[in-house]
């Protein structure tokens, strides 16, 4: 688990799963997308794929990368808390919404900086 | 309710709700930014909230830690956004990102909640906070029930 988010870590690599993320991708295609050299692109698939991030179907001469999506389901377990806590939160604010007077649409409150 | 989507943006991790609210987004604006409504259901305690961009929030989370936040847009009665900064004043990448939107929707209006997340490598601190906010809470509606 700490492997993968060490490769995502890097806001490269973010940019490298999101471009995979829509859809297989060549190692030319997401250095042309990222504007970056090949060698530097390669460099840092090969941490995608040691995190198990990444994986590579070869097809004929070209290696096409897709993104593996079991450990991101680490990050959604990770997310899982946060979603629980929101969810109950807004509720609140609900509860509080109904307790609270009609506010006039003539006066919201103003706090602009001059 | 909403269960609240993953999604990414700028590649960090976020989550996202939308809520349909029957009240004026003007009400709902005092709600979320208004230090007393906001300590109401927000996780943290409001002591401070200077209402202008680049202006401080200041919680309190009842335990002796005081975290503070930028406040980057404040958009009445649009949108409000913050950054929250790490308590300890640890470096990191990233702060927390809180954004509330407000759009009119029939009667009411609709919410869209966004939180984007510290990067999670380094958020262990982060997540015991909330793990025992929520703990918190469950007491809280226990009582309430």
């Amino acid at each position: 688990m700490s492997l993968s988010f060490d490769a995502l870590a890097d806001p490269t690599r973010r940019r490298i799963l999101g471009l995979l993320l829509g859809r297989p991708r060549l190692v030319g295609e997401i250095a042309h997308e990222l504007e970056m050299s090949q060698p530097r692109v390669s460099k840092h698939l090969r941490v995608l794929r040691d995190a198990g991030l990444v994986t590579v179907r070869p097809e004929a001469q070209r290696r096409w990368y897709e993104l593996r999506a079991e450990p991101l389901a680490d990050l959604d377990a990770w997310l899982a808390p946060y979603r629980r806590l929101w969810a109950e939160r807004l509720d609140l604010l609900e509860q509080r919404l109904e307790t609270m007077p009609d506010v006039l649409e003539e006066e919201p409150r103003q706090a602009k900086e001059q | 309710m909403s269960a609240g989507n993953t999604i990414t943006l700028d590649g960090r991790p976020a989550l996202q709700f939308e809520r349909h609210l029957k009240h004026s987004r003007e009400k709902v604006w005092l709600a979320v930014t208004d230090p007393e409504h906001l300590s109401h259901w927000y996780p943290l305690r409001v002591t401070e909230l200077e209402p202008r961009a680049g202006g401080r929030i200041m919680f309190d989370d009842g335990e002796g830690t005081i975290y503070t936040a930028t406040i980057t847009r404040f958009d009445p009665p649009r949108l409000f956004a913050f950054d929250e900064h790490d308590p300890e004043g640890r470096e990191r990448e990233y702060d927390d990102h809180l954004r509330i939107e407000l759009h009119d929707e029939g009667a009411g209006c609709r919410l869209v909640f966004t939180h984007v997340m510290t990067d999670p490598s380094i958020a262990d601190g982060v997540f015991k906070g909330w793990t025992a906010c929520l703990d918190a809470l469950v007491t809280q509606l226990d009582t309430t029930e």
